[in-house]
This record gives C-alpha cells, structure tokens and sequence, in this order.
C-alpha cells in the first residue's frame, strides 16, 4: 500500500482514539504531542492499525514505534 | 434546635461522602447528593468546591470554571481549586487566564509547591520549554536547599522528555536542573535504549519510573503494576490465563486523581495515567480492558522470545526460594534473562553482580519515594553489558 494511504487512515485512527478530528500528526511526532496521545491511547491506536489491516504488530514492532513515522514505517513493512 | 443541629451534622458527613464518591469517579451518585443542599449553605466552601469537581469530572469545563470561580471568591487561596481552575480555563481554550490566575495565586504565595506544579507544565505548554526552565531555575536559586522544587522538577522533566527529543531538552537545559547528564554510555548504546530493553515484573512501578527518568516510555504489562511475590508465580505457573477477562477488572479512584485498575483474579493494582477528568469511568473501563489483552499478548511475546531483560525488583532482601520459583517459572516462559533487584543496605548502592547463568543482581541503597535514580542507571547499564553487550551471553 501506498505510504501517503497508509498515513491518511492512520491519521484517522488517531482522529478516532485521540477524539482530535483536527489533529495532524507529522512523522516526528511522538507521544504527548497531543494532550489526548498517551500511552493507553498507543495501544488503542495499534489495536486500531490491526484490526484495520488484520495484521497483528510482533512485540519487536511495537517497542520500535517512537513516533507517528516509525508506525508507518511499522504498518509499512507489515503490509509488504 | 435538634433538627438544625442534625441538619448541620448530616451535611457534615454529605459533604465527607461526596468527596469519596468524586474520588471513586461516581459522579451520579454524587450529584444525587449534592441536589439535596440545591439553593442551601450558598457561602459554603466546601460544598462549592464539590459542585465545582462534580462538574469538572462530568467534563462540562465551562460550567466548572464559573463554579471554581465561586469557590475562589469564598476561598482565594484553595490550592485545589486555584490548580483545577486553571485545568478547567486551558480546557475551554482560555489559556492566558489559566496562567494569570496560577501567577496571581504563585505571588501571594511563593513558597506553595503544589501551585508551582500546576504551573510549569501551564508555562512549558504556553510559553516552550526554556521559559519553564527559567522559572524553576529562579526557584532553584531563591529556595534553601530544604525546599528544593523536586517534584516539580520531575513534573517538567515527564513533560519535557514526552514532548521533545532528548537533545532538545538538554539543549534547553544547560545547567541540568532536569538531571540529564550522564545518559550517554559507552559502547554506542545511550541510556534511552539501554532501559527499553528491560521488562519490568514487580513488585511496584519503581523501574517504571527509572525508565521514564530516561525518556522511554515503552508498552509492559507489569510496568505500572504492584503485584505479590506469590501472586506473580501463580500468574506466570498459569501463563497469565483470564488475564484479560473484562469480568476481572473494577477501576477506582484511590489516588483523587487518577484512573486505578483494580484486578480480582491475581488481586494486581496497575496506575492507569489517565486523570478521571478525561473520559467517562465506563468508557475508561472499556478501553483499559481492551488495552489488558494487548499487552499480555505482547508480554508472553517477549518472554517466549527471551531477548529482554526482566526485571524484578523488591524493598527487602529476596529469598534463595523466591528468586529459584520466579526464575522457574519465568525459564519456563523463554525467559533467559532475569534480573534480581533488591533494597539492601548492606551493600553499596548501584552495585551488580552476575549469580547465575540466567541470573544477575543489583542492589539500591534507597527505593521508592527516595529513588536514587544514578543507581538504577549504573545497575541497568552493568546488566546491559552483561546480558546484551559485546561477548555477552547468546
């Protein structure tokens, strides 16, 4: 899947699971750029990139996401 | 008479049971309550105060600002609500007047801690990271050293670490009042990464707070979770099974701030981070369980992989046969790498030995609330080299 396509849905997700439908997150964002990204809301975004995909992230793939751009290079690689 | 004196003494105990069902988050059983005193005891303090909460918990922050703004006006100098007044303003988007208000409040009183603590973060926020970093050192410079602004230090710290780069933070932070020196190791690995490889399992949220200390945040199971020596063995001799049951878990607001999750199966009690402003108890409860799942999955994960580092950490000195019974059942798992660490004042603090094959220990000389972070550093650091670094074991 096209990289730009992968990042519009998971700005989605993070529409949904930050309740910030104007929040743009850019690649080198990390947690608590937005009041609403904490860690639970981490998981409810991998969840979300999971059910979405119907992939499932390895513990490897969730310790390297640091920011918005290590999970789609993270959803990226999943999806081949 | 005898009824204006039960009357008095009924809204005494109202009032004491109102803050217990606003600090368990049962915001309609509290409004229940408070609709008793509709239109009596209008100078009340106390009582407005509990109307203010039960708005700001029910999340209407406009109408909590305006009730804050009456128990202000009965009270000037309420810590608490001057705090959660300048939540409610930043929450309707009046930001400016969240800080004057914290400004106001800070000169008349200077020395106040908590009011310092609810305002830095106001000012990293508002006004960036080198203005924060301004105000505390003023405080640092003008407080005696039995007054130092420690927990604000680490409030800023948190915040800086969850909003910036290391180097950026450091860069904004020259004189190193957020105690960041040192965290570059040797052997191309820095202290961020060193601590992200470690798995804590007990017994309290100790090395979970060494690891924010660096600036990992990584997802664990067990991070924010006490658990017993006993009942950790029986959640591992049953690979964590009904873990993740919805049915288990009750969330509970011991702390008057934050979210708790409470577990009945293993009897666990994890921190959850999320202050009870921020959603709904039911909603919360939905979510947290979901999040239970997720991380067992990633936690039998790590331990079949037997890649990282757990860590378990106790406030006394650990037994042969409770060390032999968690490395068991730990091995079993995949685990390969387990490290022991305990308080011990018989030893130096920061000190590291290697006990076994599997096994390493490391001894503190102070724990929780006295965490001297530099010896969980050179622990964690040894243990890195040991376990993972050049010639460690495969």
């Amino acid at each position: 899947m096209d990289r730009a396509l992968i990042q519009a849905e998971l700005q989605t997700i993070f529409h949904d699971v930050l309740r910030a439908p104007g929040f743009v997150p850019t690649p080198e964002m990390e947690t608590g750029a937005h009041p609403n990204w904490t860690s639970i809301a981490n998981v409810e975004i991998l969840l979300s990139a999971e059910e979405l995909w119907g992939f499932e992230f390895s513990s490897a793939d969730i310790d390297g996401v640091r920011s918005f751009g290590d999970l789609i290079d993270a959803v990226a690689a999943k999806l081949g | 008479m005898t009824n204006l004196l039960e009357l008095v003494r009924g809204f005494k105990d109202d009032l004491h049971r109102g803050r217990g069902l606003l600090d368990h988050a049962k915001f309609d059983e509290a409004q229940a309550l408070l609709a008793k005193y509709d239109g009596l005891f209008p100078k009340d303090a106390d009582l407005a105060l509990l109307r203010a909460r039960l708005a700001f918990g029910q999340q209407d922050f406009e109408a909590a600002s305006a009730l804050f703004a009456k128990v202000l006006a009965l009270d000037p100098f309420n810590v608490l609500a001057i705090g959660m007044q300048a939540h409610s303003l930043t929450k309707i988007g009046q930001r400016d007047a969240a800080l004057t208000l914290l400004e106001s409040a800070r000169a008349a009183k200077p020395d106040d801690n908590t009011l310092l603590e609810y305002y830095l973060p106001q000012v990293l926020t508002q006004r960036g990271l080198p203005e924060a970093i301004a105000v505390l050192r003023s405080e640092y410079q003008r407080r005696g050293s039995n007054n130092k602004p420690t927990a604000a230090a680490e409030i800023v710290r948190q915040k800086a670490l969850s909003l910036f780069t290391m180097d950026e933070v450091r860069a904004a932070d020259p004189d190193d009042l957020l105690m960041l020196v040192g965290d570059v190791a040797t052997d191309g690995y820095n202290l961020r990464s060193m601590y992200a490889a470690f798995e804590p399992i007990g017994c309290n949220c100790e090395f979970g707070f060494a690891q924010r200390h660096r600036g990992v945040e990584p997802l664990a199971l067990f991070r924010w979770t006490g658990v017993t020596p006993a009942n950790l063995i029986r959640m591992l001799d049953c690979n964590l099974d009904g873990y993740e049951d919805p049915k288990i878990y009750k969330i509970d607001n011991l702390t008057g701030r934050e979210y708790m999750l409470v577990e009945s199966l293993f009897d666990t009690l994890t921190h959850t981070g999320v202050s009870t402003s921020d959603l709904p108890a039911d909603e919360f409860l939905d979510r947290v369980t979901r999040r239970q799942g997720f991380l067992k999955r990633k936690f039998l994960q790590d331990a079949a992989e037997g890649k990282k580092i757990f860590v378990y950490k106790a406030d006394h000195v650990l037994g042969e046969e409770e060390m032999s019974a968690l490395e068991a059942q730990l091995t079993r798992l995949g685990v390969r790498r387990i490290l022991f660490v305990q308080l011990d004042k018989s030893r130096p603090g920061g000190t590291f030995e290697v006990t076994a094959e599997k096994r390493a220990m490391g001894y503190l000389s102070q724990v929780q609330p006295n965490t001297k972070f530099d010896e969980w550093d050179r622990i964690v650091v040894a243990a890195h080299d040991h376990f993972l670094g050049r010639g460690a074991i495969g």
